[in-house]
């Protein structure tokens, strides 16, 4: 063996069974082969098979070949030949006269009469592989209108739907997954000095160009008074931060720009600017946060 | 049988050639500005006429119009009168197109810094210049045929037909998508609004790539390359099929720049399905002139002339492979709006119409002349650095398409956007910003050497403006010659059947598509709330159009999930039916804006537009500072409401005589809303009192461009937001 098309056959031999396998065997997820991984032995013990027969074929010619004489091993050699030949015939024939056109000593049966400005036409046929080509291309143009506005393809709206519909369910499957994810609900106030760092990090990365550096309010309110719009409280930072304040007036929704933690952490941060004072700072907007107790 | 002597008219194809040059020169530098603002966001910072979206317009105008233009008119001055063996019809004629062009180009150039434009992509010129491209291009054709009428050649050669073709479809489609309705000299609305103005805008740009930046230089191709290479055309027969199956095409292919967006789902697949089926017509052109380079190809080893012209069909061969690809629809859901497409275009752009005018210029300025040309050498590194240029300017930006793309679209598991900050999907792409600056660059470099090299051959040879030919006149054709004669053959001896057929060939497609948008009612359907935009907020469009918003920021949300989570609702016809002229856009180098209503504060809005960067860090918006300081000009805006008014806005005359009382109310509510912030406040004040102190004119706040601006900012796209429906009605009564 050890020769190309040998290992053409086997790899092909696999994509077959492979497919073979993913179609003869019914499954609820996408992959047979996920569903049962089980299938990957077979799959393996079909490799193996593959091996052996294309080894022992290689063995046995190797055999045969050894046992003859040289004038038997050219005539061996001559007969393999004329197979090889004969079965690839059909295809360079398809290639001769898919690409076919006058060698060009033999161009003066084709040129035409024609003469403009010095410049000659030939007569050549049209290349045969980009007349069916051109041919193709129709056939797939009627198709496509004819599955989309004949049968009911389905049409862009109904591919929304079936997009959004499937990733509802993945997030709902993640979310029953993994049921501690962080949230407005869940949230604890963070005290670590490490976690008010990165706070303070993304609040100054962030937040600066509405609250000013030092949370004294600018284009948003002052964030060091006691006074909240829309409730203070780690909770109610937390949710604020992550959904967006007031529309049109308030700020934009941050979950998709900072994880949880990273909301939990800038939030905390937040909490601890109460009391700061900082000069100049923006007059008092919303109700006094009292705390959680309702 | 006597032959006639005659003169080539050479002086009009030099002084094309000249001004392809200088314009090409021009274009290219205005592109390489841009290039570079994408790396330094305010490099011509406050200068108002050198802003990007006022620049954006130039550099493709110039391109298409001004390079690319003069070089089809030397061209086909060139080849037409020696095809034909005869003389321009009408030497007036010439040079009223010639002059008339250049008077164009710099109309263009002085309008669109200053902001006049209609925001249609390539159409931006206002109307008065529309009028006189008609006319100039008219002038043109005219001499065209009347040279086919007297010519010496009886038959028409498939450059001619070219011609033909491009001349009538360019006519037709410039004359339909710039129909407006003028307001003052130089503003006007499009006469179109939404779905309809973008189907009318698409079937036009995208004809305009193909009859203006394709038909035409495949005309120059059939002449130049059999020429250049001294080979006869490889298939007379191809010639024919590709040309007739190409021009009645490519004419249904546009809606392929509008899928999944707002236009009715059969259009779009009639764009998709003609666009499959161009494929194989356009490649009839690339092996039509790569193999009549058969059996020349040693000389293409040697000859710069030959080196440019294969460049240049590759090139050709490549987009046009591409086209069809880009039209499939879910290969144009992630390229669309992203670097792909400005990379494909660039293909076309500088391979195809930069190399071949090139080569075209290399082997007629000699002959032009009679000399040789300068420096063959030179000629040659002008081919390797432009063709190293073209590489290192397209590979990236393909590399940034797909990246920013795929970033647009990828989520967390819990659902969540990975880049739910799109300036990250922006930075990710910087260093391809600077590699096609480079390679953009590399290509400027070899125009110029270009420009030395043709100056040095002038300078050595002598210009022959008159060339003496002969030929002899048109016989009679008698019955017996032409028995047995194919159809094509008789068709190719009457140009006025051939420019009739061509123009019916290009006419279906067009009128298919477009007569529905405009006859059927149900074809948008009606949305109760949205309503017509308050006169502020029009002002506040027509600077959003006067900017040039729409070259970075689309109005287009598709129906995608990735689209939906970042920026709301995906788009529906109904919402655009007072858009006149539409803002969907073709490129987000910036987010889409159509939901961007109420989503930041009227403040965020004052200085986002002041300093971009103080509110998004990174970001490679330009700043608008005079818009800030400027007075909004609302001389015009009773005549505005009037003109869509007669294109069926329904304002009504209460509406417009209190249109000024109506400003000024909603310009002073949202001074009010800026004083929320104090230092807004303090600097309004401190500038306020300086003015008074120093007796300077003060402008209200009220009164100003960014207080238009911010109203429709604030106003796009909430017309339809369920969750304000309630305050939306409460703001109203």
């Amino acid at each position: 063996m050890r020769s190309t098309s040998s290992y053409l056959r086997i790899a092909g031999f696999i994509i077959l069974a492979f497919l073979l396998i993913e179609i003869s065997i019914d499954a609820e997820t996408t992959w047979v082969f996920q569903q049962y991984p089980f299938v990957w032995v077979v799959l393996g013990l079909i490799l193996i098979i593959a091996i052996a027969i294309e080894a022992s074929l290689a063995a046995l010619k190797n055999m045969v070949r050894k046992s003859l004489d040289e004038q038997g091993r050219d005539k061996l050699f001559q007969i393999e030949k004329a197979q090889h030949q004969k079965r690839t015939a059909w295809f360079r024939r398809l290639y001769e006269k898919m690409v076919t056109k006058k060698p060009l000593e033999k161009e003066d049966e084709i040129i035409l009469d024609h003469n403009y400005d010095g410049i000659r036409e030939l007569d050549n046929d049209l290349p045969a592989w980009w007349l069916y080509g051109f041919y193709i291309s129709i056939i797939f143009a009627v198709i496509y209108m004819v599955r989309y506005h004949v049968f009911d393809g389905a049409d862009q709206t109904e591919e929304y739907l079936a997009e959004v519909a499937k990733a509802k369910e993945q997030v709902e499957a993640y979310k029953k997954e993994n049921p501690d994810l962080l949230d407005a609900s869940n949230v604890e106030l963070l005290t670590d000095a490490a976690d008010l760092e990165a706070g303070e990090t993304i609040y100054m990365a962030n937040c600066i160009a509405c609250h000013r550096a030092d949370g004294g309010g600018a284009i948003g309110p002052n964030l060091t008074d006691e006074h909240w719009i829309l409730g203070g409280g780690i909770s109610n930072i937390f949710h604020t931060v992550s959904e967006g304040g007031r529309d049109g007036k308030g700020m934009v929704a941050w979950k998709s720009s900072l994880s949880a933690e990273e909301i939990a952490q800038v939030a905390s941060y937040v909490v601890s600017l109460e009391g700061t004072n900082p000069p100049d700072a923006k007059a008092p907007e919303g109700d006094v946060w009292t705390g959680d107790a309702e | 049988m006597q032959t006639e002597q005659f003169y080539y008219d050479n002086k009009i194809v030099k002084m094309f050639t000249i001004a392809t040059l200088v314009w090409g020169i021009v274009g290219m530098s205005v592109g390489l500005l841009l290039a570079f603002m994408f790396l330094f966001p305010n490099l011509t910072d406050g200068i108002s006429w050198l802003s990007f979206g006022r620049l954006r317009p130039l550099h493709t105008n110039a391109v298409i119009f001004a390079f690319v233009g003069n070089a089809i008119f030397a061209g086909v001055y060139y080849s037409t009168q020696r095809l034909l063996k005869a003389r321009m019809w009408s030497d007036a004629l010439s040079n009223i197109n010639f002059w008339g062009w250049q008077t164009i180009i710099v109309a263009a150039a002085i309008t669109l810094p200053m902001g006049f434009t209609s925001s249609k992509e390539y159409a931006e010129l206002e109307w008065p210049i529309d009028i006189a491209i008609a006319i100039v291009w008219v002038a043109f054709g005219v001499n065209l045929i009347m040279t086919m009428i007297k010519r010496r050649q009886r038959h028409l050669y498939v450059a001619i037909w070219f011609y033909l073709a491009t001349f009538v479809t360019v006519a037709v489609l410039h004359i339909v998508n710039n129909l407006e309705i003028p307001v003052s000299a130089f503003k006007s609305y499009s006469i179109f609004s939404g779905v309809q103005d973008a189907l009318v805008q698409w079937w036009y740009g995208h004809n305009a790539v193909a009859f203006f930046l394709t038909t035409p230089f495949l005309g120059l191709m059939y002449y130049f390359v059999p020429k250049a290479a001294n080979r006869p055309v490889y298939s007379y027969r191809l010639s024919i099929i590709h040309f007739w199956s190409l021009i009645f095409i490519y004419i249904w292919a546009g809606p392929h720049h509008l899928l999944y967006s707002a236009l009715p789902d059969w259009a779009q697949n009639l764009g998709v399905a003609f666009s499959v089926m161009l494929l194989f017509p356009s490649w009839g052109g690339m092996i039509n002139g790569l193999l009549t380079l058969r059996g020349a190809w040693d000389k293409v080893r040697t000859d710069p002339v030959l080196k440019f012209f294969v460049v240049a069909i590759t090139g050709y061969g490549m987009a046009t492979f591409e086209g069809p690809m880009l039209s499939l629809k879910n290969v144009n859901a992630i390229a669309h709006f992203s670097d792909w497409i400005i990379a494909h275009v660039h293909v076309g752009a500088l391979a195809w119409n930069g190399f071949l005018t090139f080569g075209m210029v290399y082997w007629m300025v000699p002959r032009l002349f009679k000399t040789k040309l300068y420096s063959v050498k030179l000629a040659n590194a002008h081919f390797w650095i432009g063709t190293l240029g073209i590489i290192i300017y397209t590979l990236p930006m393909y590399v940034a398409g797909f990246v920013q793309a795929s970033m647009w679209k990828q989520f967390n598991p819990d659902g969540t956007l990975t880049y739910g900050n799109f300036l990250e999907t922006v930075t990710s792409i910087i260093p391809m910003y600077w590699m096609r600056a480079i390679g953009g660059s590399l290509y400027i470099v070899g125009a110029f050497i270009l420009l030395y090299n043709i100056v040095k051959t002038v300078r050595q040879g002598s210009a022959v403006e008159d060339e003496l030919a002969e030929a002899a006149p048109l016989q009679k054709v008698t019955r017996k010659r032409v028995t047995g004669e194919g159809y094509h053959t008789w068709l190719e001896r009457r140009p006025v059947k051939l420019t009739l057929y061509a123009t019916i060939a290009i006419l279906i497609g067009g009128i298919v598509q477009i007569i529905p948008s405009l006859m059927v009612d149900e074809y948008v359907p009606v949305i109760s709330s949205v309503k017509p935009y308050t006169p502020l907020e029009l002002e506040g469009r027509d600077i959003y159009i006067r900017e040039g918003c729409v070259g970075c920021h689309s109005q287009m949300i598709r129906p995608f999930r990735s689209e939906v989570e970042r920026y709301g609702e995906y788009s529906k016809s109904g919402e655009y039916v007072y858009d006149y002229p539409f803002l969907w856009g073709s490129k987000r180098t910036g987010p889409d804006l159509l939901r961007v209503g109420g989503k930041y504060s009227d403040n965020w809005h004052l200085n986002h537009m002041y300093d971009p960067q103080s509110t998004s860090s990174g970001s490679i918006m330009p700043a608008y500072k005079w818009l800030i300081t400027d007075e909004l000009d609302k001389s015009d805006t009773e005549n505005k409401m009037r003109a869509l008014n007669t294109l069926g806005v329904p304002y009504t005359e209460e509406e417009i005589a209190n249109a000024q009382e109506w400003m000024l109310e909603q310009g002073t509510e949202i001074e009010e809303n800026l004083h929320s912030d104090p230092d807004f406040a303090r600097t309004y004040q401190a500038d306020k009192e300086y003015a008074e102190e120093n007796n300077t004119e003060f402008v209200e706040m009220r009164n100003r461009e960014i207080v238009a601006l911010i109203a429709y900012l604030q106003r796009l796209g909430t017309d339809i937001k369920v969750i304000d429906a309630q305050e939306v009605s409460a703001k109203n009564e």
